[in-house]
């Protein structure tokens, strides 16, 4: 069987500026690995990359999700498809209700699924069940989506919405910036709840206080466009004392 | 609303991409194209009107005859031959139905395409009274037994004109005088149909009323009239719809309304105009040249004009309020949506003359293709006006760089206690925005009509939940095809 | 010359060729605007047509013009205008950087003029013709000293047209001030300033003509790639001041300022217009227009924001906030957007009304008598703009002016105006 991810040698570029350069990685369903890596090592860049932004263009290599490729593929398609990013900073629209909003996300992915709609009021019920362990209250779900929200409140809303859509791989990028211990706790509990032995995460971060709470599988050490270490959890640890320093040479 | 559904359903089948685009095979009874004294005394004698407004109409059309067309708008009108028009076209049915069994079922096939409730049975939950007006001439008032039990008077204004001549009288062309500007007086000339209403003192008007406009045969202009009397205390809420099948000629439509409301009074009038805006390469549409304005004459009374204008190649429309009575209220609520080579000239009027009046605009422009969106306004404050409040709030939003928006505002203020404040903003709908849509799965045209109905909501928010759905829809079909 | 030359009659004006030529022609045929012209709908010029003023053919150095001289910051290097008559002898004191010379016969340069200036505008037409003096100056380099324009006059049955023609090549910056007090009948003047590439120019205009002089002036603005323009107005002065200015950001980066303030009392009209053409991207402009109006005096802010298609990234901010101090003022405006780029930022806001209750009573709560408290709220309304000009030197010049304003408002009435 093949495995969820297959990341085969990616190269990407930012208008003329390659920025990665040739990751290889695999995740198969159920595992959780962390990607770490200094400023400015692509981090982000690899998670537009996985969504599928336009302006972020694959120069060589291939993903491959379930054997299949994602190149060829849209956003929206990618996402209905079961990639999921959580964002580092979530976008404002201001005057799309929260509610119609998400409801649009789920009906899509149903849409494609071949599944019935949900009707408005199951939609309300389900909305406020998983809203509930995220400290989501109603107020914030009639706002505008992300509109006036705090950065904790943003961040909880993401994964709001991770635990609605049930996507298949879920790339959470920097989820722990901008945020205290007390919304870090929320945050990871929510992430926690969800973690499921059908359900693979991809946690990109700069530091290592989010793997403390999110216990990943495996970790990736990114430098300079491309993985440079690989281990266990305990890796995360070692650079948590030693720093990135050196990595980019360790290749 | 599941007729709504129904009818985009049948339409998409049934038509293109503008989704009101067909053509109702009935006889139809028209008068030659052109316009003439003897054309007036051509309508004048089909409605059976009595001498007085005969006389009227040829006072209009001398003074049209000395007008000249407005060229303030920013808009690129071609010169409109008024001799190549049908300037009157009724249904061949008889004289005016009296109930929906007269109506010819061909006309109801076309109202239910259309999605208007006219048969009673099925919108007896809806409690909607429509007054559809085909061509020149009002086929069908529902409702109008159950409304004139309250006192409320809800007709064609061709009956009002020969039932209740004072009150036809006493207010026609009391707000729009005829020689306002060149459309209106075309419009009192030549005017074929439209509502009459009128709500009692103290009386709430138990339903929405309803009008729909639809000019279906070809060359045919539409020219009607609508007149809203509210006596003192009292309130109704209406609402007008308006669609035209594709053609490719341009047809013309120049109406008027007039809204009159006495203390305590309070009329709210929406509009969902989504007439034929032509095609993509700008061929067809209508021209739609509207002069809509309300007299707030008695102490605290109101006007809310709300307005959806998807529709039209050229719009030419500036819904106004004068608040003329003591704490009166005036509001504008528009959404105002181009796409292909559309363009709108839009916006209101507020006159502040009485004390503590106060005044809201908001404006949403939606500007996508090559399209035209103009936001033009006036705010005027007079002496007497002591602290008259104005707040408006103009948004523009550009879809694609090959569009246009603009917003041109006039403030006069002449009362140091008034306050009158403006703010508008030019943006668009950013990469940002899109593609976190499509990050959850939200397809790029379903984004956009999410952004964009999220850019209308305060707008969106004044319709009547009916029409509020309709309308969002609508911007959805209008936008197809904007974002490559 | 014929008494008529404010009609449309230029015959007068006998033998011109070319350029000026041109701009008699256009003149003749379309004279002052009427009441049906949209740009002139707050501002009626019909009075002007009424009257009969003479063009000046020599300048008069009056004891107005010495005491006026004297007011002026003393490091700065005049250019003075009599009547609108340009006098030769202060080319003496010009500062390093500046050359200047006479506009007569200068075709290119009245050609290259002839652009910049506000298209189909009177004074774009009437002063190019009727040209009392011209000068053109081009700047080189850091110019440290400011130079001031300075208008005067003495002749009530005069109409002046100085016609002025700046280039600021590229790279140079210099700080420029024009100041007009002046008691002709009308005073005209047209100005042309092209900021060249990586150039600055910090420029101040003063309108304090005399309570009779009617102020129309038509300058058009050219600026390069990555050049720099803080621009102030000050209208005060006059009988009917119209202070007209067009600029085309013709290069990318270019950052604008162009902000104003009008004081108006008796029957004062004061109409600042404005023209924004942001033709390249990345550009930024900005303008905050501040009028307080007393008596009878009428206040009129008129402003277009226009971006061209190309014009993306484009910052265009534009405010205009209107004090009314009495029932008899009047305030008007029309800020304009007209919108053709779609990844721009653009805005604009208006405000008229009169002084804040809430802030006034704040003051009242802390003890303050409403007498000052609406003098200072009117005054940091006007020192607000005042702050806002970067150079210095020019905000020292120009505060004064409103200070000296202030002090004649009458701040005893407390809303029952």
């Amino acid at each position: 069987m093949a495995p969820l991810l297959e990341i085969k040698d990616l190269h990407a570029s930012v208008g003329d500026t390659p920025i990665l350069k040739g990751i290889d990685l695999i995740i198969n369903t159920g595992e959780i690995h962390a990607i770490m890596g200094p400023n400015g090592s692509g981090k982000s860049t690899m998670s537009y990359v996985l969504a599928g932004r336009d302006g972020y263009e694959v120069t060589g290599g291939d993903i491959l999700m379930n054997g299949e490729s994602l190149l060829e593929m849209e956003a929206d398609e990618r996402a209905r498809a079961g990639m999921f990013l959580a964002f580092q900073y979530p976008v404002e629209l201001p005057g799309v209700g929260g509610m119609s909003f998400l409801r649009a996300a789920v009906n899509a992915r149903r849409i494609d699924a071949g599944e019935k709609e949900v009707d408005q009021l199951e939609f309300v019920k389900m909305v406020r069940a998983k809203a509930k362990h995220l400290n989501i209250n109603d107020d914030m779900l009639k706002r505008a989506v992300n509109v006036g929200f705090s950065g904790g409140e943003k961040k909880r809303y993401e994964i709001l919405q991770m635990a609605l859509l049930e996507p298949a791989l879920s790339v959470l990028d920097e989820t722990d910036s901008g945020l205290d211990v007390d919304a870090l706790k929320v945050v990871s509990e929510g992430v926690n709840l969800l973690r499921d032995p059908q359900r693979s995460m991809l946690v990109i971060t700069h530091y290592q206080r989010l793997l403390n709470h999110i216990v990943p599988d495996y970790v990736h050490i990114l430098a300079g466009g491309k993985i440079r270490r690989s281990g266990g959890k305990e890796l995360a640890l070692e650079v948590e004392e030693s720093g990135y320093a050196g990595i980019n040479d360790a290749a | 609303m599941a007729a709504t559904q129904k009818t985009i359903d049948a339409l998409e089948e049934a038509t293109g991409k503008y989704k009101y685009g067909f053509v109702t095979n009935i006889e139809s009874d028209k008068a030659p194209k052109g316009l003439s004294e003897d054309t007036i005394r051509f309508i004048s004698a089909k409605k059976e009107e009595p001498q007085w407004m005969l006389d009227s109409r040829l006072k209009a059309f001398a003074t049209w005859q000395k007008m000249e067309a407005p060229d303030w708008a920013k808009l690129n009108i071609p010169p409109i031959d008024y001799q190549d028009i049908h300037y009157y076209s009724a249904p061949k049915t008889g004289g005016g139905p009296e109930s929906l069994d007269e109506v010819d079922p061909e006309l109801l096939k076309t109202y239910a395409k259309l999605g208007i409730p006219l048969d009673e049975q099925k919108v007896l939950a809806g409690v909607i009274a429509v007054d559809a007006v085909f061509d020149s001439v009002s086929v069908a008032t529902t409702f109008r037994g159950e409304l004139s039990k309250v006192g409320v008077i809800f007709c064609p204004i061709s009956e009002a004109i020969r039932e209740y001549p004072d009150l036809v009288k006493k207010y026609l062309g009391s707000v729009v005088p005829v020689g306002d500007n060149y459309f209106s007086a075309l419009n009192a000339a030549v005017f074929t149909d439209g509502s009459f209403v009128f709500i009692p003192k103290g009386v709430r008007c138990p339903m929405e009323l309803s009008t729909y406009f639809r000019i279906n045969e070809a060359n045919t202009g539409q020219f009607e009239r609508t007149l809203i009397i509210a006596e003192e205390a009292s309130y109704v809420s209406y609402l007008e719809g308006c669609t035209a099948p594709q053609r490719d000629e341009n047809q013309l439509h120049a109406a008027v309304v007039e809204l009159v409301a006495f203390d305590d009074a309070e009329i709210k009038y929406s509009t969902v105009q989504n007439w034929y805006p032509g095609d993509e390469n700008g061929v067809g549409g209508i021209y739609n040249f509207v002069t809509k304005r309300g007299a707030c004459r008695g102490d605290r009374s109101k006007i809310a004009w709300t307005q959806v204008e998807t529709g039209s190649a050229i719009t030419w429309k500036y819904p106004s309020c004068i608040l003329q009575g003591k704490d009166s209220v005036g509001e504008f609520y528009s959404v105002a949506l181009t796409n292909n080579c559309q363009q709108a000239d839009t916006g209101t009027k507020m006159i502040h003359i009485g004390e503590g009046s106060r005044s809201t605009i908001i404006s949403k422009g939606i500007s996508a293709g090559r399209s035209q969106n103009c936001y033009r306004g006036l705010v005027r404050v007079q002496p007497g006006a002591e602290n008259a409040r104005n707040f408006t709030q103009c948004d523009s939003l550009l879809v694609g760089d090959k569009c246009g928006a603009h917003t041109v505002p006039y403030i006069v203020s002449r009362n140091p206690s008034g306050k009158v404040e403006h703010e508008a903003t030019t943006s668009r709908i950013s990469e940002d925005q899109l593609f976190y849509c499509q990050q959850r799965g939200i397809s790029t045209e379903d984004a956009v009509s999410l952004i964009v109905n999220g850019f209308c909501k305060e707008v969106m928010k004044e319709l009547p939940m009916e029409f509020a759905v309709e309308a969002q829809k609508l911007i959805g079909i209008s936008l197809e095809g904007s974002v490559g | 010359m014929p008494a008529s030359m404010m009609q449309h009659s230029l015959d007068g004006v006998m033998g011109l060729t070319g350029v000026r030529a041109g701009a008699q022609r256009r003149w003749q045929k379309t004279g002052w605007p009427d009441h049906r012209a949209e740009q002139w709908r707050f501002t009626r010029l019909s009075g002007l047509q009424k009257v009969d003023l003479r063009f000046a053919e020599s300048a008069a150095i009056t004891a107005e013009n010495q005491e006026f001289s004297a007011a002026m910051p003393d490091n700065a290097a005049f250019l003075s205008f009599s009547n609108g008559v340009f006098d030769q002898a202060s080319l003496d004191n010009l500062p390093k950087g500046v050359k200047a010379s006479l506009l007569d016969g200068d075709e290119a340069t009245l050609l290259a003029l002839s652009e910049l200036v506000p298209q189909s505008h009177p004074i774009s037409d009437l002063s190019l013709a009727a040209m009392t003096s011209g000068i053109h100056l081009e700047i080189s380099g850091a110019v440290e000293i400011p130079i001031v324009l300075a208008f005067t006059g003495d002749d009530n049955s005069l109409s002046a047209h100085p016609v002025v023609s700046i280039k600021i090549n590229d790279g140079a910056s210099v700080v420029i001030s024009e100041w007009h007090r002046s008691n002709v009948g009308l005073s005209a003047p047209l100005m042309a300033i092209e900021v060249g590439k990586k150039a600055r120019l910090d420029y101040a205009k003063v309108q304090q003509d005399s309570a009779a002089s009617t102020h129309l002036s038509a300058t058009g603005l050219k600026l390069g790639d990555d050049s720099i323009f803080d621009g102030f107005q000050i209208s005060v002065g006059g009988k009917l001041a119209r202070l007209e200015t067009h600029i085309t950001l013709a290069g990318e980066n270019a950052d604008c300022t162009l902000s104003a303030i009008y004081l108006g009392r008796s029957s004062q009209h004061h109409d600042i217009t404005t023209n924004m053409n942001h033709l390249k991207g990345h550009c930024l402009s900005n303008q905050v227009i501040r009028g307080v109006l007393d008596d009878k005096a009428r206040g009129v802010f008129q402003g277009k924001v226009h971006v061209a298609p190309d014009a993306q990234k484009t910052d265009g901010q534009q405010m205009s906030r209107v004090l009314l101090l009495s029932r008899k003022a009047e305030a008007d405006a029309k800020p304009e957007l007209e919108i053709y780029a779609d990844d721009v930022l653009c805005a604009h806001g208006a405000t008229i009304g009169e002084l804040d209750e809430t802030q006034l009573f704040y003051l009242a709560s802390r003890g303050i008598d409403g007498q000052t408290a609406r003098g200072m709220l009117i005054s940091a309304f006007l020192d607000d703009a005042i702050d806002s000009i970067k150079h210095d030197g020019l905000s020292a010049m120009l505060r004064p002016i409103t200070t000296a304003w202030m002090t004649a408002v009458d701040l005893n009435s407390d809303g029952e105006l």
